[in-house]
């Protein structure tokens, strides 16, 4: 929290506001001290409306508040460090150079994260990974290959679990990873995965329904030993 | 048990229920339909099994270590973005506003301004004298005509004085 936050917020347009002071200028008026205001009071509409006034203080805020979230979104796309943080940093500067068309009344970190997952995938695109979807339409996947697979057993780890989850993640077409990361780690409604993809929420829940088929048909291929082959219960 | 089986005692059928489970494993099913499917759980183990396997699939899906964030790297995307190092990078709002200009840029663009000004001024100046120079004054322009008119008005005069025999 920069010393900037110590005064009310949102610095909104006018005749006195940022646009006629550098954007990085302290407090207007030290004569008139403000009580501090405690971070929690500034929600994210509070924070672009002052970002988009010139308070630079207000942007890191935002990417403090965010940017767990997204290191842990791009983490799912890459093992690298180092194009994870490109990643979010690039995600972070497509919304501050897009902030004016955030409609305030909409969720920031729906629309934060939507910008995020384009620029993952884009770093996909570039480095001609996960190629799956140019050769196989993914809507009309199998529906279920058959068979299930058992919890992980109570001797893994978790770190050994996770590790597991992430190599079958791999091996999804990113159409399938994207939502099932959004869904299952994320914690998404249909509603803001629909948001963030584009879709409307009967995709989310058809796409959905196929991720998890091809989840469970590669955890099945990749780690046997956690399949449980038995008839179907239906 | 077949899944096309009615249930009396839920009213949902298990085709329906296998259709909805998804949903209501997510979370994402209206609490009325919700009730509903948890009764003919209750009641059938075919969809009580498959409910089961969904619950097992999300078991899997346990979050990894997180990944660290830079020390600092609020502040650096934050400079970076406010700062223009990328032309892209700027607020639509702010790249339009005069908040981003410095004395320096101020001082620059009233120095080209003036010079404009005075470079306009002498251009015009010379023009004009350059025009003036170039054009015959008011009495050249009516000196020719003039004297044709009087060499003529005198020639007719001369003729009128020698008399009609002259005609």
């Amino acid at each position: 929290m920069g010393a900037a936050l110590t005064r009310p917020r949102p610095s909104l347009p006018g005749p006195h506001s940022a646009t006629s002071r550098p954007a990085d200028a302290g407090p207007t008026d030290p004569r008139a001290p403000v009580p501090p205001m405690p971070e929690a009071e500034f929600d994210d509409a509070d924070l672009v409306r002052a970002t988009l006034a010139g308070d630079g203080e207000a942007f890191q805020t935002l990417v403090e508040r965010h940017q767990g979230r997204l290191f842990a979104l791009a983490a799912h796309y890459t093992r690298s460090r180092a194009e994870v943080e490109d990643v979010v940093q690039e995600a972070f500067l497509k919304a501050y150079s897009k902030l004016a068309t955030f409609q305030l009344q909409a969720s920031f970190s729906t629309w934060l994260h939507r910008i995020a997952v384009n620029t993952a995938l884009d770093l996909l695109k570039r480095h001609g990974r996960n190629p799956v979807t140019a050769v196989e339409d993914p809507e009309s996947a199998a529906r279920d290959a058959g068979g299930a697979v058992a919890a992980p057993g109570a001797e893994l780890e978790r770190e050994e679990v996770a590790e597991v989850t992430r190599r079958v993640l791999e091996e999804l077409p990113e159409i399938f990873r994207t939502v099932l990361v959004l869904r299952e780690f994320e914690e998404r409604s249909y509603l803001e995965i629909a948001e963030i993809l584009d879709v409307s929420i009967g995709t989310v829940e058809s796409r959905l329904f196929r991720a998890r088929a091809r989840f469970k048909e590669a955890l099945r291929r990749l780690f046997p030993e956690y399949a449980e082959p038995r008839e179907s219960a239906s | 048990m077949k899944h096309e089986d009615l249930k009396p005692d839920t009213g949902v059928r298990c085709d329906r229920a296998r259709e909805i489970l998804p949903r209501y494993l997510d979370g994402e099913l209206p609490e009325g339909q919700a009730a509903a499917l948890r009764r003919h759980l209750m009641a059938c183990p075919a969809c009580r099994a498959a409910a089961a396997e969904g619950r097992a699939l999300e078991r899997w899906f346990v979050p990894g270590e997180a990944p660290r964030v830079p020390e600092g790297f609020a502040a650096r995307v934050a400079a970076r973005a406010t700062s223009g190092v990328s032309a892209a990078a700027a607020p639509e709002r702010a790249t339009s506003a005069p908040a981003t200009a410095t004395p320096a840029t101020g001082a620059l663009r009233d120095f080209v301004l003036l010079a404009t000004a005075v470079a306009a001024a002498a251009l015009f100046a010379l023009s004009v004298w350059l025009g003036l120079r170039a054009r015959p004054s008011g009495e050249a322009l009516m000196a020719e005509p003039l004297g044709e008119v009087l060499q003529e008005l005198e020639a007719l005069n001369a003729a009128e004085a020698e008399g009609p025999s002259a005609r």
